[in-house]
């Protein structure tokens, strides 16, 4: 897990986004990305089951795949329903997929391992399933 | 520095050179070059910025930050949270203490 938040944030940089890791904010506030100024702020006392790694390539995707002018401001929801959300999602999972299964193949990939390490809810799967073996 | 310095330096960044910044853009072979002495056209240097990634702004010399984006949003940052609509999580607004911190946190970064 380590490795894939290394590889993360070395995507972060290579693409000019700032990343902190805070401990200062309360439980029940979300993680955070400003495109326009390239920002990304994750949670650390976060009580979300979601993995940090998940979070982190979310809040990337954000900036690096999403439009500028649809929000200002991200918030990390694992249930939103904004087609934006969804989109993050997507990509944030194709992000991590593609790193940790570039050595495996295709027969040997399990979504479903991947979806629990990742703390994912079982509504996930079917997005799961086509990055992990698209990737 | 000038617009054909400010190209060449980031087409470098890029791995590419002037010619092939050129043709990407669809202008010709040295067209660019040609920038030295004479000033761009608005739309070709806009090519240009897109094959770059970088603003018109910035290849202008206008500004520093390299990304368009960054112009559109409120220079100062305690501006920009406060033009932020109302920021919401699932629904609930955020308080107003923890705006506090996440816009501290923001402000930190910047160093």
């Amino acid at each position: 897990m380590t490795d894939l938040i290394n590889y993360l944030l070395f995507i972060a940089i290579r693409n000019d986004i700032k990343v902190v890791f805070s401990e200062d904010l309360d439980t029940y506030t979300p993680d955070l990305s400003v495109p326009s100024q390239r920002k990304v702020i994750i949670n650390r006392n976060s009580n979300n089951n979601v993995s940090v790694a998940f979070r982190l390539a979310h809040e990337l995707s954000h900036i690096l795949f999403g439009s500028v002018e649809q929000n200002r401001v991200y918030a990390f929801s694992i249930g939103a329903t904004k087609s934006s959300e969804r989109i993050a999602h997507e990509q944030a999972m194709h992000m991590i997929a593609k790193y940790v299964f570039q050595d495996t193949p295709v027969e040997y990939r399990n979504y479903i391992n991947f979806m629990e390490s990742l703390g994912l809810p079982s509504y996930f799967e079917d997005m799961a399933r086509e990055a992990v073996m698209q990737a | 520095m000038t617009t054909f310095e400010r190209i060449k330096e980031i087409s470098k960044q890029r791995g590419l050179n002037l010619k092939k910044t050129a043709t990407e853009a669809g202008l010709s072979e040295n067209a660019i070059y040609k920038w030295k002495t004479q000033t761009p056209q608005s739309n070709a240097l806009q090519a240009v910025a897109d094959v770059l990634g970088v603003s018109v702004d910035y290849l202008l010399g206008n500004t520093d930050e390299m990304h368009s984006n960054k112009k559109d949003a409120p220079y100062d940052l305690k501006e920009f949270i406060d033009s932020t609509p109302v920021l919401k999580y699932d629904g609930k607004d955020i308080p107003e203490a923890e705006m506090r911190i996440i816009r501290r946190i923001l402000e930190d970064m910047d160093d």
